[in-house]
């Protein structure tokens, strides 16, 4: 007999283990949820557009719907579980939907604006906890905040929400989108990361709205910059390149797609639809007309089988493993998912130099 | 090491789940901090089994009768296990003991 192992003690091996199987055997390992696409803030980048701003009724399933799409996820082997948006707080049954997504014993993450979270919210984040509540930080001063936000007084909410969190020993990350009018504040935004002991991260891919408006490209920094910005996170520098370093030279494959969507992982929005991704929409299934398991073993399925086209000039590029890149998020960009996205692959060109950089001295 | 006798009795705590993900079987809790990879528990096909029989009722006596009927382990070895699986999870909060 062997008595009983922590996942922590068991470490990488457990979790490697878990993650080859789940591929062998296309288990909905991990899964995000977006049951609402509303918000209330008005962030000039956001590329949900118009849907922030649509009312509960424009489509959005009801708590039944939702309760019964958990208990579906779990069962079908879902452990770390991600509840976004628009923002998640704005539903009226969010605790209710949280509590039952934890009690089905998945791990679950929050990502929320933190503007909204009051007293309740603490209690049940600190009664049920989540894997993270990460917080998006849109400037480190109330005037960069809120002119990227477009809601005066939003500042100071999402500052104490957080205090109050960590006051009750909740796990919280913070995390930015690198923006024109917040580029000059992301050192003292890691900075206030940093001082609470918090983890953050920065973004710089910025993404079209999904009705196709272009507005939100118009906050990027150049590629460069970005990546200054974010490689002056030394650690997040040397994982990168010894992933870099671990992943070039891999055989190219012929498939477009070389990620986990639908055979490890998947998306549920706001309308119940089922997806590989959120960026994706071209293998769907409604969950309103048949069971999860029906959705991922059948229209789901072929996703992965798509094959690049000629003239695909991503596939064989050993900046790949840098550029963040994924055909969908190019296909949002330009259009067409076997077309090159410039901007990522400037990412990706300043990655590479960082690493060179790095490696050289 | 905790003292148990042959009739100390242990109950499985019902706010941790046990959960089959990926082919391993995990423990759950979902109330403290899951976060924390130290709160969830890996566990082996006997381990398993007497989770399944933590129920607060049975003894570790019946406990340990009932894994040595099942599984071919000497006894010696098996008790000294039991009482490592249950000094285990007891520290770690997601079994209580009850009795004697």
């Amino acid at each position: 007999m062997t008595p009983p192992t922590s996942v922590a003690e068991a470490g990488q091996r457990l979790i490697a283990r878990m993650a080859e199987r789940a591929v062998d055997q296309r288990i909905p390992l991990n899964g995000s949820i977006a049951m609402t696409h509303r918000c209330h803030l008005r962030c000039v980048h956001c590329y949900l557009g118009s849907e922030r701003h649509a009312s509960p009724e424009s489509g959005e399933q009801d708590t039944a719907f939702w309760r019964s799409v958990i208990d579906q996820i779990a069962e079908a082997g879902c452990l770390n579980l991600l509840i976004t948006g628009g923002e998640p707080l704005l539903r009226s049954d969010f605790a209710e939907l949280y509590s039952q997504a934890a009690q089905r014993g998945m791990l679950v993450t929050v990502f929320t604006n933190g503007t909204l979270i009051d007293e309740r919210t603490v209690d049940l984040f600190d009664q049920v906890s989540p894997e993270l509540v990460e917080v998006t930080l849109y400037g480190a001063t109330a005037q960069v905040y809120e002119q990227v936000t477009g809601v005066v007084g939003s500042y100071r909410r999402c500052l104490d929400n957080v205090e109050a969190l960590l006051a009750r020993g909740i796990r919280v990350g913070l995390k930015t989108m690198v923006l024109r009018e917040n580029r000059h504040e992301i050192q003292a935004m890691r900075k206030m990361a940093s001082e609470r002991g918090l983890s953050f991260r920065i973004d710089a891919a910025l993404f079209p709205c999904r009705d196709g408006c272009t507005a939100p490209l118009e906050h990027r920094i150049p590629a460069d910059d970005a990546v200054a910005l974010e490689m002056e996170d030394l650690k997040l520098l040397r994982d990168t390149a010894t992933y870099f370093q671990r992943r070039r030279g891999e055989t190219a494959t012929d498939r477009l797609f070389t990620c986990m969507a639908a055979v490890t992982s998947f998306h549920v929005d706001p309308q119940g639809t089922l997806l590989p991704c959120l960026m994706v929409s071209t293998h769907r299934f409604d969950l309103r007309t048949g069971s999860f398991l029906e959705g991922w073993q059948g229209a789901l399925t072929g996703f992965q089988d798509q094959e690049i086209l000629p003239g695909y000039e991503c596939h064989c590029c050993d900046k790949r493993f840098l550029c963040q890149a994924c055909p969908a998020q190019a296909g949002m960009e330009t259009g067409s998912p076997h077309r090159k996205a410039e901007y990522l692959c400037q990412l990706g060109e300043a990655r590479l130099r960082a690493i060179a950089e790095l490696l050289d001295k | 090491m905790l003292e148990d006798s042959r009739d100390t009795v242990y109950a499985r705590r019902d706010d941790v789940l046990l959960r089959d993900v990926a082919g391993e079987h995990l423990l759950v809790p979902i109330r403290r901090n899951v976060a924390d990879l130290q709160a969830i528990f890996a566990l082996n096909g006997i381990g398993v089994y007497i989770w399944g029989l933590l129920d607060g009722q049975r003894s570790l006596h019946a406990v340990l009768a009932a894994v040595l009927e099942r599984y071919d382990v000497s006894a010696d070895e098996a008790a000294a296990d039991l009482h490592a699986f249950v000094e285990r999870l007891t520290k770690a909060g997601v079994i209580e003991r009850r009795g004697v």
